[in-house]
């Protein structure tokens, strides 16, 4: 098996590193795959606006800033992906008329950013004890010139691979929230890379509860 | 005062399509569960039945290449129109493709003028990455010569009327305008741009890929090319594009948690619906 420029085997991700109460913000996370890096704060439930009120649950609204530069379509993509994942999550109906903000900042950008916004979020959103029917994690993998798969890989080697998955599961019953998969592939490989991620899930929930644990056990 | 407006909503003998139709819009997702634990949707078609389909080429005779694509009663037109331009320097030996999509007020109450709607920029990104990864068309024949001149096509997509299933529609009506397309031989001299008058030239594809989606309702239920009532009630979409060799170029799913035996049930469905669409635009092509 070849070795990748980081010394990973390919079925290893990145060191993961959590970080929370950050900010003096309802809830806030940041989440690093490697030197892959995203600060995640949370707003809410608080006052919405008129025009955004819904009377049987709360607004959830999604702001993703990248790193440099202005907001462009690709970010809008993202809020897209955190909104339409976590609506489902959030259980908004027992806030109704009011509004949890999610603020995504990408801190450094090395590949699978959009695996460590959703994985920021959710730290953040049980940060802000924001209530939730399950938890969500995400994991990147790609599929190199030579049939290889790569968990979690970095920038460079999203931009040699032939194909891209980004998959989240919810914790309880290990089902897909969301999938992005770009590239060209085959059925084989595509449920061969749900398998390898759905298995780097698991093990991203066990991370999250040993930091939660660990900033429990500080505090108290 | 409370007998009038009582006598005004009690019509004296109220039939049962008034009642069904304030049913949908007091409880839409009532409304649709009904229908879909009778296996049937409220359209009257089946889980798997897609919406007729019609595509017309060459529809716009100014633009170099052109169609309108119909998903029951979406309709989606493009134009492309080829202009010349100086290659990106990163990619001397490459023209380039621009999409543009345009939702405007015309197509739909939900879109209002201004600046492009979240869900154009959502479909448009959607739509470069599908012809970018993995490539589409072949683009270093554009090139007129390298690091000078190569053409430009700039691909403006407009829905007409919004009737759900838009990005299937978007990537029908891109693909076969692309395919629709006709370039004049250029040829570059001292600094200038020479072109023949017949269009003769057509672009080479590398594959021909297109998207199907379908909306999963309640967890279980999945329905094929979703139309706009069923797209605003149910949050959970799949999107699945692949090309003629039956290889996925693409997957995209949102919304609440679904099972690998359901993504591949839709695997399975798309590639049924692939043949439908290229006889359709077989079809489209021996017309014009």
């Amino acid at each position: 098996m070849a070795m990748r420029t980081d010394r990973r085997s390919s079925t290893t991700i990145r060191p993961i590193s959590i970080d929370q109460s950050l900010l003096s913000r309802d809830g806030s996370a940041r989440f690093n795959f490697g030197n892959s890096s995203v600060l995640c704060s949370i707003n809410g439930p608080a006052e919405v606006k008129l025009r955004d009120e819904k009377l049987d649950k709360a607004t959830i609204d999604v702001i993703v800033r990248p790193l440099v530069g202005t907001t462009g379509t690709k970010d809008r993509t993202h809020e897209y992906i955190l909104r339409s994942t976590f609506e489902n999550v959030i259980q908004a109906g027992l806030h109704p008329r009011t509004q949890i903000q999610i603020v995504s900042q990408v801190m450094m950008d090395d590949g699978s950013i959009v695996a460590a916004a959703i994985n920021a979020t959710t730290i953040a959103l049980i940060d802000a004890g924001i209530p939730m029917k399950d938890l969500v994690a995400a994991v990147s993998c790609v599929i190199n010139k030579d049939d290889q798969l790569l968990l979690d890989p970095t920038a460079l080697e999203m931009e040699n691979a032939k194909s891209i998955h980004t998959f989240a599961f919810d914790r309880t019953s290990s089902t897909l929230l969301f999938c992005e998969s770009l590239g060209l592939f085959t059925e084989g490989q595509y449920f061969d890379c749900y398998e390898l991620c759905n298995a780097a899930a698991c093990h991203i929930f066990e991370e999250i509860r040993g930091a939660i644990q660990n900033k429990l056990r500080e505090e108290y | 005062m409370g007998k009038v407006t009582n006598e005004n909503n009690v019509k004296p003998n109220p039939t049962i399509t008034f009642e069904a139709e304030t049913f949908r819009r007091i409880q839409p997702e009532e409304y649709l569960r009904k229908f879909v634990q009778q296996h049937v949707r409220p359209d009257g078609r089946s889980y798997n039945h897609f919406r007729k389909t019609t595509v017309n080429l060459s529809c716009i005779t100014t633009a170099d290449g052109s169609s309108m694509v119909r998903i029951g009663n979406t309709t989606i037109v493009c134009g492309i129109k080829a202009e010349v331009s100086e290659p990106k320097l990163n990619f001397p030996k490459e023209g380039y493709l621009v999409p543009n999509i345009d939702l405007s007020p015309i197509c739909s109450p939900r879109f209002k003028p201004g600046p492009p709607s979240e869900q154009a920029q959502i479909i448009s990104e959607n739509l470069n990455k599908l012809l970018k990864n993995p490539k589409v068309i072949d683009l270093e024949t554009l090139c007129i010569e390298e690091g000078k001149a190569a053409w430009v096509l700039f691909a403006d997509i407009v829905c007409v009327n919004y009737d759900g299933n838009i990005f299937d529609a978007c990537v029908m009506a891109l693909i076969s305008a692309l395919a629709d397309v006709k370039l004049p031989k250029a040829v570059y001299e001292d600094g200038l741009v020479k072109a023949t008058e017949e269009k003769i030239f057509a672009l080479s594809f590398i594959r021909i890929p297109y998207s199907i989606s379908f909306a999963m309702f309640d967890g279980k239920h999945l329905l094929a090319d979703p139309n706009e009532m069923e797209e605003s009630i149910i949050k959970s979409a799949i999107t699945i594009a692949i090309d003629e060799a039956g290889q996925l170029c693409n997957i995209w799913k949102v919304g609440t948690s679904c099972t690998s035996e359901q993504l591949r049930f839709c695997i399975s469905k798309a590639r049924e619906r692939y043949v439908d669409i290229t006889s359709i635009i077989e079809k489209a092509k021996q017309a014009t």
